[in-house]
């Protein structure tokens, strides 16, 4: 049964590390720690819940901690099949993300790069599924602010 | 740029970082069980299982802990909400029963004794819902317990504590008022064990969400027809309807346990198909 787990889940836990971490191979060992933290808390698991969301929970965990140790911010190129402007746009686009501030940060990687629902962000985030709407919207806006500034420092 | 163009590159881009896989995940996911093969080589050693199977329900610890736990699964706004109510059935059954006449016409405070008890069902739905999720089920197996154990027995601590705190209210109500005993424990009684037996019914199909509308709306409904049988037209509340009263309470406690009974063999069957 945990075959199944870690073969049904492990591509999506890893884009999620990923996605925090902007490096292959960091993101390969944050997975890897998020399955093996599994693996030892999983007999003192109490709440009921969807696996996913669980997973997803101590990722997150995993990339926090990650983040505390300070380590130098790895960008990498995007590892799309993609040329030219797609890619700068991408690139931009995946930075500026990474510049929101936590909160939103989180609700947009979870929402639009992981494709979760309301339901399981809220789950995962521990807020209501109002709130977890909330961050979405406005982690968009503030993508919309910064984007209109960067066009206008360009223009200038 | 707008909003709208920001959403679609953020979907667009998560549309293409589903191409992004782990370049060493073969090798990893290998690792993995193998840790796993040796944590659970190291668990046998130490007694706490035999063969992969589970002992009784619960892989360690005794059937003690395994309640307790399990209890401790009421969230606390359950018990919030069960409170509120209790403080609400309180107060209505006190105010209600003072203006009436219990050997004459009180089909006002018997309605709201009826509407009142389902509401303790609706209450714990939510978590009901919350126990019964298809996807939950691997997580169960990898948990300490199966998911028939864990399931039946909160269902049966939610039963168990929901009628407890209505027995209290009804004999509070009872001392004060010097009602007659049985008249309230039917009226109190027989819609929540109905309600109750819905609910069975419908954990054997629905889940989530699913399964808290569907208790909604059999709320509704039942709050429908307690509201028709206050009218003059039907007058289900008058004492020539009591013995019916009795027999529909009967046919809801046989139809309940058969749920429950349903439930659990459907239970079973999940299990196995999950091994």
């Amino acid at each position: 049964m945990l075959e199944k787990i870690i073969k049904k889940h492990y591509d999506e836990i890893f884009r999620y590390c990923y996605h925090h971490v902007n490096s292959f191979s960091e993101a390969e060992d944050l997975c890897q720690d998020t399955f093996l933290s599994f693996i030892e808390h999983y007999g003192q698991y109490r709440n009921i819940g969807k696996t996913k969301n669980y997973l997803y929970t101590i990722a997150g965990n995993k990339c926090k901690d990650y983040y505390k140790k300070q380590r130098p911010l790895v960008m990498e190129v995007v590892p799309f099949k993609e040329t030219g402007e797609r890619i700068e746009d991408m690139a931009v686009l995946k930075h500026m993300v990474m510049c929101l501030p936590e909160e939103f940060k989180e609700a947009v990687v979870l929402r639009y790069f992981q494709n979760l629902k309301y339901g399981d962000m809220a789950a995962i985030l521990k807020i209501s599924t109002s709130l977890a709407k909330y961050r979405v919207k406005k982690g968009v806006e503030l993508l919309a602010e910064m984007e209109g500034g960067s066009n206008g420092t360009k223009r200038n | 740029m707008g909003q709208r163009e920001i959403e679609k590159r953020l979907k667009q881009y998560g549309a293409l970082s589903k191409k992004l896989v782990s370049r060493e995940k073969e090798s990893r996911m290998k690792t993995l069980l193998e840790m796993e093969s040796c944590r659970k080589g190291s668990h046998r050693q130490g007694g706490h299982r035999q063969g992969g199977h589970r002992q009784g329900g619960h892989r360690q610890g005794g059937l003690g802990s395994f309640i307790w736990e399990q209890v401790g699964y009421l969230e606390r706004y359950c018990l919030l909400w069960q409170a509120l109510w209790l403080a609400v059935f309180l107060l209505v059954m006190k105010y209600g029963i003072g203006q009436y006449d219990w050997a004459g016409q009180a089909e006002g405070v018997l309605a709201a004794l009826s509407l009142l008890t389902p509401i303790l069902v609706l209450i714990t739905a939510r978590a009901a819902a919350k126990v019964y999720q298809k996807t939950m089920l691997e997580i169960e197996y990898t948990t300490k317990y199966s998911l028939q154990s864990v399931v039946m027995l909160r269902m049966l601590t939610l039963c168990l504590i929901h009628s407890l705190i209505l027995a209290a209210g009804i004999l509070f109500q009872r001392v004060q008022f010097q009602a007659e005993l049985g008249k309230v424990f039917v009226y109190g009684f027989t819609p929540m064990i109905i309600m109750t037996g819905i609910l069975l019914l419908m954990m054997q199909y629905w889940s989530g969400e699913l399964l808290y509308g569907g208790a909604t709306g059999g709320y509704v409904l039942m709050a429908a027809l307690i509201f028709l049988g206050c009218t003059k037209q039907f007058g289900w509340y008058r004492p020539v309807w009591f013995k019916t009263w009795c027999l529909a309470g009967a046919a809801g406690m046989v139809f309940g346990i058969w749920q429950f009974h349903l439930l659990y063999k459907k239970l079973e069957g999940y299990e196995k198909a999950a091994q």
